[in-house]
């Protein structure tokens, strides 16, 4: 009997340490499959980066023109995509968000490089296309900058496949994601990542 | 004669003088300009570069956007951005622990706003020029570096002096309505309304302020006692006092009724209200007397986002929009029937406006009803010769709906939408014909976890379920503002408030009424759209979507 007890205390604190860990590590990776690598960028800018592999749905979006788009264009061109989460009745972290988009375009479209940008309302509901329409003439975005919106539901689908969900739209936190040429894997950026580290991003993955 | 010439010379000195200091000091309403729509003096857009090189201009870059209407700053993500206000900004740096509460009880934060609460190396007031060397080069009045995300500015002296003068203004005095030991609301009756449904109403708010301030009375009895340090936060709890303000006979008359209880006891802000007539009166009072109005039950609330003045919903206006929204999604023809009168044609425009935004693709007939009616009319013609499907949408003038006859032979080419408030009393007029309407609320299988909450609470407090969108919305409207004003933390400012209401909405308080309600910063309708449903009778209801 005593040893019955011990068992069940033993048992106890294996699932307990097993729950704390799951809790501490576990629940982070969410939907990110393999996390291949992490690198911290300490001189001077604030981000840093972590590989991983998203696979990215079929999902119906609306662009800042009103017309549909299916997610997976951008996703599968040929060209660099780079993507970040955004809404534009947000105060502080968006605007400076949009601002390195804004100035990654200026350096790429000076260098005759062809990319993507996407912004991807979180606050969908509320950004119809004529409010995403007028948020991207404040950054003079250009033909290369698609601003999206949607079904609330499906935009909550695509934050979780990026890790990027909060369930609240305050306490979102910024985030630039870079696909690559040719490559199936995205590179995240945690911080605020600027439109000419932005540029040597782009330049480093090209020489590979 | 040489004397008068002398003191007229003084006199010239003096003018000068003054008109010189004048535009040394500069002008807080150009000052406000600047801070609040990043609009310079000369009308030119303020510019900013960020850390990164990006160079902005205009409202995105000025100083409200992040540091808000209110100048308290902002939370998001783990971004804190401190306040600016004359009290703060002004004054050499102190640690009182109600405000590093403030800072400490939020979210996350970055590792180098937390090395700075570790650190805590206190600023001295800001000066003219340590404001200018704060914008142009991210330092502050210390000479050490503020968060990089502070964006640099291009500003000359003379914007800089309005813009200091601004500053100078940003909560200098405490908003009316707040006395030593209690906040004073008022909750609008505005017009006729059902007797029962207002006993209801003000029995729950009573209710609800009483249970209030029991707690109040005893977090000041035992807050000595805790070891929680609530001590420092004894100023800050207050009781509260609603004042109900019955609006009576003709709309036009409304606005000096108003303004006649504002004078006899002015109140901080305008909380819950009840009505069935157009809330455009207390709207516009609202706005003009800078006082938040806050979740107001009405069907006719004002379509447009304003400062002061926060709504569950658009109301009908809401619908119109959603309704249009759906037809732009399909290709068929639509043909719209209106009254002429007031709320008829608002919906009518409404309708036509939103169906005209980015889209060129749906055909629009309008119609009176006359019009419509005329047997033989051109419309119905129309709709006979055409191969397709038309949409039929209504707008009656009141809840009672409209009579109409429609000729049998274009009974199988028509699909009616009407608006969920006249859609039971007119859908008997269409058999044999489909019937959508609009449904702003959630759906029957839709269920909010604080719904069964508040309903415990009500047991609680001897409160029968008898109106349960009125009682569940005023509920959300006292408790969002509850949370709301305790989060002023002694900042009795309306501005604050307006964008604490605008936080709190996000933090999962929906009680299911509307399927979701959000805000963000100048966002005034919480609900976002509707549900466009069929009457299926066999099939229970057969959703369209959430438009």
């Amino acid at each position: 009997m005593k040893k019955n007890h011990s068992l069940i205390i033993l048992l106890l604190f294996v699932g307990l340490a097993a729950g704390a860990w799951y809790w501490t590590n576990g629940s982070k990776s969410g939907h990110c499959h393999s996390l291949e690598g992490m690198e911290t960028n300490v001189e001077g800018t604030q981000y840093k980066t972590i590989k991983t592999n998203i696979e990215v749905p079929e999902i119906e979006l609306v662009n800042q023109f009103g017309q549909k788009i299916n997610f997976t264009d951008f996703t599968d061109q040929d060209k660099p995509v780079f993507l970040q989460f955004m809404f534009t009745s947000c105060p502080t972290i968006c605007p400076v968000l949009s601002g390195h988009f804004a100035s990654f375009q200026d350096i790429a479209e000076e260098a005759g490089t062809t990319f993507q940008l996407v912004s991807v309302s979180i606050d969908p509901e509320y950004d119809v296309p004529d409010r995403l329409m007028s948020y991207g003439e404040k950054f003079g975005a250009g033909p290369a900058w698609m601003f999206l919106t949607g079904d609330k539901d499906e935009i909550i689908y695509l934050q979780k496949l990026f890790n990027n969900y909060t369930g609240n739209k305050m306490t979102h936190r910024p985030v630039t994601y870079f696909k690559p040429v040719g490559n199936q894997g995205w590179e995240i950026f945690e911080g605020f990542i600027g439109g000419k580290e932005l540029w040597k991003e782009l330049q480093e993955s090209q020489e590979i | 004669m040489r004397k008068i010439a002398f003191v007229a010379f003084i006199i010239f000195i003096g003018i000068a003088a003054l008109w010189f200091l004048q535009k040394k000091q500069g002008d807080p309403a150009i000052g406000q300009d600047i801070y609040e729509k990043g609009i310079l003096a000369d009308g030119t857009p303020l510019t900013a570069t960020l850390e990164g090189g990006a160079l902005l201009s205009g409202e995105i870059v000025s100083c409200a956007r992040c540091h808000r209407k209110s100048g308290f700053g902002s939370f998001e993500g783990n971004i804190y951005v401190p306040p600016i206000t004359s009290d703060v900004l002004f004054k050499d740096e102190v640690t009182k622990r109600e405000d590093l509460m403030r800072s400490l009880y939020h979210e996350e934060f970055t590792l180098r706003h937390w090395a700075k609460i570790r650190n805590l190396e206190l600023r001295k007031a800001y000066d003219e020029a340590s404001i200018k060397n704060a914008l142009a080069l991210g330092l502050n009045s210390n000479g050490k570096v503020l968060d990089p995300i502070m964006p640099k500015y291009d500003l000359n002296e003379e914007n800089l002096q309005h813009l200091v003068a601004y500053l100078k203004t940003l909560n200098q005095q405490r908003a009316a309505g707040i006395d030593e030991q209690t906040v004073h609301f008022a909750a609008v009756i505005a017009g006729e309304i059902d007797p029962k449904k207002e006993k209801i109403w003000r029995e729950f708010i009573t209710t609800y302020v009483g249970w209030k301030n029991k707690n109040v009375v005893a977090e000041l009895r035992t807050s000595s006692e805790s070891p929680n340090y609530k001590e420092a936060f004894h100023h800050t709890y207050l009781k509260w006092k609603v004042h109900f303000w019955r609006l009576q006979g003709a709309e036009h008359t409304w606005k000096k009724q108003l303004e006649k209880y504002y004078r006899s006891q002015p109140v901080f802000a305008l909380l819950s209200g009840l009505g069935e007539q157009s809330w455009q009166p207390v709207h516009a009072f609202a706005e003009a007397n800078r006082l938040p109005s806050l979740f107001p039950n009405t069907e006719q609330p004002v379509d447009r986002e304003d400062e002061y003045a926060v709504y569950f919903s658009k109301g009908m206006a809401g619908e119109a929009i959603s309704l249009a929204k759906y037809f732009k999604t399909q290709h068929a023809p639509v043909i719209q029937v209106y009254e002429e009168n007031e709320m008829s044609v608002v919906l009518k425009n409404t309708f036509e406006n939103e169906l005209s935004i980015s889209s060129k693709s749906t055909q629009l007939i309008s119609l009176k009803l006359e019009e419509f009616q005329s047997s033989n009319n051109e419309a119905w013609k129309a709709i006979n010769e055409t191969e397709q499907n038309i949409n039929l949408v209504f707008w009656p003038s009141s809840s009672a709906g409209q009579q109409i006859t429609l000729p049998d032979y274009l009974k199988n080419k028509v699909s009616v939408f009407l608006p969920f408030q006249s859609a039971k009393a007119m859908s008997e007029q269409f058999a044999d014909v489909p019937i959508y309407y609009t449904f702003p609320y959630s759906l029957p299988d839709e269920k909010a976890p604080r719904n069964y909450r508040i309903r415990a609470w009500m047991r609680s407090r001897g409160l029968e379920l008898l109106d349960e969108p009125l009682q569940m919305n005023t509920y959300f409207a006292l408790s969002v503002t509850d949370f709301a004003v305790s989060h002023l933390v002694g900042n009795y400012s309306r501005e604050y408030l307006i964008e604490r209401i605008e936080h709190e909405t996000e933090n999962n308080l929906n009680p299911g009424i509307y399927p979701r309600l959000s805000l963000g910063p100048g966002q005034r309708f919480a609900a976002k759209g509707n549900y466009i449903v069929s009457m299926a009778g066999e099939k229970g209801i057969e959703v369209l979507g959430y438009f």
